[in-house]
């Protein structure tokens, strides 16, 4: 599966900022997109491709942290680096419990931001193989039928297949036939397999 | 009784003095904006004016007062007290304590106050003498307070003092011209209704004479009459007072003895324009009384001729200006302490001015570098990164050089200067707070204003102070714009005015004058100065500050400046 390549989006409203930090990604190999305000980002149709974003926390309509609470809305949000005219402690501590990758404070070392984008980008990537891989995982759980569902929560509870027999009210046979069917649709090679995929469906996943 | 405004007060370390000095210039503040404070205040009010303003400013028990008002020497007395008492027993016992002082003139003022005047333990006394020489009175102030007076005390006593002289001053200036200008208008009635007998025409003249001679013999001012080799031939009671000397003892004197040593030179340089028939107008120099005081003195010197025109001497008008200068010279510290402060409110919104084009140079910088070194060097890239770099750098120099000409102390210096130029500069300074506070800045500017004539940094002090008080008007209105609209415009023919509209709450028209008032103020943490001093500042300069409600939300406040070449 090709990706299309990352983009660094800029979003300051400071031309010449927008202006130098092109110039800047643009020498080191990024692709830059600049937007004036958080609407101007919010409205523009990238909104999906990947990459990250780096945002001024001083933002003339829209504050950068509130873009930050919007951007954590989307499907797939992306992650932020900050920076900011001015070191402002509460306001970074803020960010950083947002999720924000780095808050750097103007001017900052090139190497920092550089770095900063870098993080956020693998970030990015891993966040979207992630969800590819959960898509695919939830996609696998839905083959299952509703007694091949209950097999799998005792499965992956530990229990060895006489007990799942007496708590069905099934025959151990019967049980180790639905058990390799979970395996199988499943995809998972072992137990330990069955047990890291229940926990990456998360506790939403249990079919009544 | 309350002790409030005293009880933060101490010698116990550090923080404390900070306090005390915070106090202290906040009181200076306040003190010296009177002036401009009691203008419209009868004089007659004036002493319990500043009684009250100094209970509060260095926490006494009471103050006391014995002032002369008027130039005829009638003194007034009274007294205020800390707790509002007004009772005359509690008065009398005060006069009586102070009687020695206040009656026999006796310096020897024990400096603490027998206990039964206090309500709680002993009072020091501090006293201030008003006028040079005290000759426009005294005050008293009283503290329970063991360390007082402190030197802050002193300062704070000594600057009301200053404050209430030159008003009295100008008052008593005022008032003795329109009387002068009284007898005139009778006297001259009077010889013109006469018919041209001898004996009418004599009584005309003597009456001018009689006129003019009562003007030098009352006249506040200094007025003296000498020959072209500077030896006084006239010497009026002005000048007794000013200078110490009397007249028998200065008449055939040369005028040289009032000269300190280091400006013998500017004697014979007078004389010489004399003799060649010039005049010497306004001139500030010092002069040394007998006593061997120096004093500050503005004079007004013009030749004096003979029937036939031929120059036979000169008459000098000197008047006492230590006051007054000692008050502008403060009048321009208080206008840097208070563009200081509002810097240090703007400085979160400076630094993110000056970081902006720095964080560009920095990013410019490093693209540049990797240009250079790509294979091959991406030399177009390079050079358009250097020429931005170049730009910024600019940029950056010319916000700090616009601060810096803010924060630099210097002396009052008028020049003309385009109005429209302030403005512009002014919104450019004020952008990112503006900004910051999601305030949009409209300027609407006439073109081809004439220039006005002013200190340039005081005048820009008046409209950030203008500005800054609109942004903190609209900080809290969520439910329209914040809109500021800075004008300018020709006012009438020799005049231009300046208008800052905001969107705010607006002011009630009953407030519309309040709020020029010093100490008023609806901000938490306003000192309730910013519009007493900038009225203050533009009076000074010969125009006017009021403010404009609306009937919707938002207020007006504008100034005027007269244009250049039109003014006296």
């Amino acid at each position: 599966m090709t990706d299309p390549p990352s983009v660094v989006f800029v979003v300051d409203d400071d031309p010449s900022i927008r202006r130098s930090l092109t110039n800047l990604l643009r020498s080191v190999g990024f692709r830059v997109e600049t937007f004036p305000t958080a609407i101007d980002y919010l409205k523009s149709s990238q909104i999906e491709g990947p990459g990250c974003l780096v945002v001024d926390v001083r933002l003339p309509d829209m504050s950068g942290l509130d873009l930050q609470r919007e951007v954590a809305r989307a499907a797939a949000p992306r992650p932020i680096v900050f920076i900011t005219g001015h070191g402002d402690i509460p306001m970074a501590v803020h960010a950083i419990k947002g999720g924000a990758v780095e808050f750097l404070t103007k001017p900052f070392r090139e190497q920092d931001l550089l770095d900063a984008i870098r993080r956020a980008i693998d970030l990015d990537r891993h966040m979207r193989l992630a969800r590819v891989e959960l898509a695919d995982l939830q996609g696998r759980f839905a083959l299952l039928s509703p007694r091949e569902c209950e097999v799998f929560e005792h499965v992956v509870a530990g229990l060895p297949n006489k007990q799942i027999a007496a708590a069905l009210s099934l025959s151990e046979a019967t049980v180790k036939v639905h058990r390799g069917q979970v395996m199988q649709k499943m995809g998972a090679g072992s137990l330990p397999d069955l047990v890291t995929m229940r926990a990456k469906l998360g506790a939403g996943h249990r079919k009544s | 009784m309350s002790l409030t405004g005293t009880e933060r007060r101490g010698h116990n370390g550090g923080q404390n003095d900070a306090l005390e000095l915070q106090r202290g210039v906040r009181e200076l503040i306040a003190l010296s904006a009177l002036t401009a404070a009691w203008h419209g205040t009868p004089t007659a009010k004036i002493p319990e004016s500043l009684s009250d303003v100094l209970l509060k400013s260095v926490g006494a028990a009471f103050v006391f007062f014995r002032l002369k008002l008027t130039a005829d020497g009638r003194e007034v007395e009274g007294v205020r007290f800390r707790d509002g008492s007004t009772g005359p027993a509690r008065s009398e016992a005060l006069r009586a304590a102070l009687s020695s002082y206040v009656d026999g003139g006796d310096e020897a003022l024990p400096p603490v106050l027998p206990d039964a005047l206090a309500d709680d333990g002993t009072l020091r006394i501090a006293v201030q003498r008003v006028g040079s020489d005290a000759g426009m009175g005294f005050f008293v102030a009283a503290s329970e307070r063991p360390d007082f007076p402190t030197e802050m005390d002193r300062l704070l006593l000594e600057v009301g003092a200053n404050q209430v002289a030159v008003i009295l001053q100008h008052r008593q200036a005022e008032q003795s011209l329109k009387q002068s200008e009284e007898g005139r208008r009778v006297a001259l009635a009077a010889g013109e209704d006469a018919t041209r007998t001898k004996d009418e025409f004599i009584t005309t003249v003597s009456n001018e004479l009689r006129w003019a001679a009562s003007i030098v013999e009352h006249s506040g001012d200094v007025i003296l009459g000498k020959t072209l080799d500077g030896i006084v031939t006239s010497w009026n009671p002005g000048a007794e007072k000013l200078y110490g000397y009397t007249a028998a003892e200065m008449i055939g004197r040369p005028v040289s003895v009032l000269v300190p040593p280091d400006r013998h030179d500017e004697v014979p340089q007078i004389l010489e324009r004399l003799r060649r028939g010039g005049a010497v107008t306004d001139y500030e120099t010092q002069r040394v009384t007998k006593a061997g005081r120096q004093i500050d003195v503005s004079l007004r010197i013009s030749p004096i001729r003979d029937s036939s025109g031929a120059l036979i001497g000169a008459s000098t008008i000197a008047r006492d200006i230590s006051e007054r200068k000692a008050l502008r010279q403060a009048e321009v510290k208080l206008a840097h302490i208070s563009r200081v402060a509002t810097m240090g409110e703007l400085a979160t919104s400076i630094a993110h001015e000056v970081n902006q084009p720095l964080a560009a140079i920095v990013n410019d910088g490093g693209a540049c570098l990797r240009w250079l070194q790509s294979h091959p060097p991406a030399l177009d890239d390079a050079r358009e990164s250097v020429r931005h770099m170049i730009a910024d750098a600019n940029r950056a120099s010319h916000v700090i050089a616009r601060i810096r000409t803010l924060l630099a102390r210097q002396p009052s210096i008028k020049v003309p200067f385009d109005p429209n130029d302030l403005v512009r500069d002014t919104a450019a300074l004020l952008q990112s707070e503006t900004a910051r506070l999601a305030v949009i800045l409209r300027t609407d500017l006439e073109a081809d204003l004439p220039y006005v004539v002013g200190d340039r940094i005081q005048i820009q002090q008046v409209l950030i102070n203008l500005i800054v008080n609109a942004l903190d008007a609209m900080s809290s209105i969520d439910d329209r714009p914040r809109s500021l609209a800075v004008r300018s415009v020709r006012g009438g023919s020799s005049t231009v005015l300046v208008a800052v509209r905001d969107a705010g709450a607006g002011v009630t028209p009953d407030l519309l004058d309040r709020i020029f008032e010093a100490f008023y103020t609806t901000k938490a943490d306003g000192l309730g100065m910013g519009l007493a001093i900038s009225r203050s500042m533009i009076e000074e300069h010969g125009g006017h500050l009021w403010a404009i409600a609306h009937d919707g939300p938002g207020l007006t406040v504008q100034f005027t400046m007269p244009s250049a070449g039109e003014e006296g």
